[in-house]
């Protein structure tokens, strides 16, 4: 049995049976076989000592009930760490920052509070999931669309609140910068409603996120300030049609214009996600033979990478681009794009894509590709990490994910891609990433240079995992590249990148934490932020 | 053609329809219970993504059951008549390679039972 740090074996016997008191029998989980539940899945330390592992789990029903068991850990000073669905995997899954914390698990808290089509948004509690709330649309018929992550069974709040990301149209894609309206429980068991929440009577709390004075609602993702209870969520109006359409440009050179006319059109509103590729470089992670014989001798020239282009016969480059609308203005956009790539990049080749008029006819959901584009919540991402013929012999049990943030830059794209090949050749892993490897657009004005690897229920793979990605991001950090969101057992080192001022911007954050949470009871280490009294665990 | 896929269609409702009347209330819950946890992964459909650059593939859970078991046992986990109570049990609270652990406040000891009823069944 793990202990809280620093709570004696009686005094958590009584805090547990406090908690008991606040929610019931059935929704304290203390014994070993109940707390394994709460063990991140994807974890690269699985088995080890440093394994995070919590000391219980409680799980509350309503607002006041986690007040109670706030307000009990506080006095027993007992780390909790609020999970919303608990499905956050390769960023930890359901297990605490700091091993012998009590999960306090929101699952049960799982109604949709509202949803308005007309004025766009809806007010959820933490354990809705994307199905959940999709559901409830969809039973209602009401006309709005949602932008969701990859897997459907995340929620809404837990997403928002680290940070998490979708595949619609630009401001929906970040789903923190479309939440609108916070409720939280604060570490001394006080609730706070954000923006015009705190106004008593107002009937605006999901129409205008400021208020008046400052705003506090970042201070409450990715971070360790607070336990959020409802979340308002800012919602796209059902399109009237979906239309996407292909650009393709003849040389390696012309990813830098492909990516400027494509950000004029993300920065103007015009289009959704757009999706970049390599024709002639094969699929991401998936480099051809050409292209590996390519890299045989280092890094190619330019004046060799131009070459290999034009001998293949193949595009260098294409983006998907993707318009939601009434029909009229997304054929007009497609139109207008076409124009612009044509006039600034001398080659530029197009092929319209599919038009579909939404909401997609429930008979032709469950074949439909990439459902996501729709956000319509499915599990089909974790094809990634299922079984194939490819890992057959040793199929992994998970992943750990590092999202390099660069500016939009063809150069970026190109060194970031080097860094990581180079990264891979330092450990003797065979590099996935090559000069043709495009970047993710989950954030509309960054670009993402992303890697996966894998994770096991084995120690010396798991080391081997672990030190090639601390190795990345020591690398990235040198170009000044850090990711946006890692597991626990990399927080600390990522938020070590953003170091600027002798880490000022955390001495900052700490200052709040002990101000804000005296007792730092509430997540400790979480990306980073330590209480005063454990901050000497640090490194 | 098109009358064979129509018959077709029909022939797959009416079978499915069969079904849900022969369940017991235990396995009707079990069937609700898996039709929302293990369906997205363990269903039938067949799907592609361009995201990810993959052609048409069964469901993440059944493509993998296909690779492992090479044709020797159904890849549909609602196809076996081989599965053990205390197999489902394991999978669904250990997690399996890329499948993860189910808590309680998601599937609950009683949801489970009721997945172990219907997937078990005598057929």
């Amino acid at each position: 049995m793990v202990l809280p740090p620093n709570v004696s074996e009686a005094e958590f016997a009584n805090a547990l049976s406090e908690f008991t008191s606040a929610v019931g029998n059935d929704w304290v989980f203390s014994s070993d076989e109940d707390i394994a539940l709460y063990r991140d899945s994807y974890s690269v330390y699985w088995g080890e000592e440093e394994e995070r592992i919590a000391s219980a789990a409680v799980a509350p029903a309503n607002v006041e009930q986690v007040q109670q068991v706030v307000r009990i850990a506080n006095r027993y000073r007992i780390p909790i760490y609020p999970i919303s669905t608990g499905r956050n995997l390769t960023y930890g899954g359901a297990a605490p920052t700091l091993s012998g914390s009590v999960v306090i698990d929101l699952k049960r808290m799982n109604h949709v509070l509202e949803v308005d089509d007309k004025r766009h948004f809806a007010l959820v509690e933490p354990g809705v999931s994307y199905f959940d709330l999709y559901d409830y649309i969809h039973e209602r018929g009401l006309k709005v669309m949602l932008d969701i992550p990859d897997p459907g069974w995340g929620s809404p709040m837990g997403n928002s609140l680290d940070h998490g990301v979708g595949y619609t149209f630009g401001p929906y894609r970040d789903h923190f910068g479309s939440h609108i309206g916070l409720e939280i429980v604060t570490a001394e068991g006080e609730i706070i409603r954000t923006g015009m929440g705190a106004v008593p009577g107002s009937d605006s709390w999901q129409d205008f996120h400021y208020g008046a004075g400052p705003s506090i609602e970042g201070l409450f993702a990715q971070s360790n300030f607070g336990i959020v209870t409802k979340m308002g969520v800012k919602l796209m109006p059902m399109p009237e049609s979906y239309l996407s359409g292909y650009v393709s440009v003849p040389r390696y050179q012309d990813l830098q214009g492909l990516i400027e006319e494509v950000s004029y059109l993300e920065d103007s509103y015009l289009i959704g996600m757009p999706l970049y590729a390599s024709p002639v470089g094969g699929s991401f992670m998936n480099t051809t033979a050409a292209v590996r014989a390519l890299m045989e001798n280092g890094w190619p020239t330019m004046n060799q990478l131009e070459s290999f282009v034009s001998s293949e016969g193949l595009p260098a480059w294409s983006v998907k681009l993707q318009f939601y609308g009434p029909e009229e203005t997304v054929r007009a956009n497609w139109t207008a794009a076409q124009r612009r790539f044509a006039a600034s990049i001398p080659g530029a080749t197009f092929e319209e894509g599919e038009f579909l008029t939404l909401p997609i006819p429930d008979a032709d959901i469950p074949s439909l590709a990439d459902k996501v584009r729709f956000g319509i919540p499915n599990l089909e991402i974790f094809h990634l990490v299922a079984r194939n013929p490819m890992t057959d012999a040793d199929p992994p049990d998970g992943h750990a994910d590092l999202f390099t943030m660069i500016p939009r830059k063809a150069e970026a794209v190109w060194d970031s891609a080097r860094m990581m090949v180079e990264a891979y050749r330092d450990f003797g892993v065979p590099p996935v990433h090559s000069p043709f490897a495009t970047p993710l657009t989950y954030y509309s004005r960054t670009l993402v240079m992303p890697t996966l690897l894998p994770s096991w229920r084995n120690a010396a793979k798991n080391k081997h995992t672990r030190d090639l990605y601390m190795h990345i991001l020591d690398k990235a950090a040198e170009n000044g590249w850090a990711p946006y969101r890692t597991a626990p057992a990399f927080q600390g080192h990522a938020i070590s990148k953003y170091s600027f001022n002798d880490s000022a911007l955390l001495r900052f954050q700490e200052k709040l934490k002990d101000s804000i949470d005296p007792n730092g009871i509430i997540s400790p280490g979480r990306y980073g932020i330590w209480p005063a009294n454990m901050r000497k665990i640090r490194g | 053609m098109k009358t064979s896929i129509y018959l077709g269609l029909i022939l797959s409702g009416l079978s499915s329809l069969t079904l849900a009347q022969n369940l017991n209330p235990e396995q009707q819950h079990g069937k609700q219970v898996f039709d929302k946890w293990c369906a997205p992964c363990h269903g039938t459909e067949v799907v592609s993504s361009e995201l990810l650059g993959m052609g048409a593939l069964p469901l993440p859970g059944t493509s993998a059951l296909g690779v492992k078991y090479k044709g020797d046992l159904p890849a549909v986990l609602e196809q076996r008549t081989d599965l053990q109570p205390i197999y489902i049990q394991t999978v669904v609270r250990n997690g399996l390679y890329g499948m993860p652990i189910s808590r309680k406040t998601e599937v609950s000891d009683n949801d489970l039972d009721a997945i172990i009823a219907y997937l078990t069944r005598s057929r």
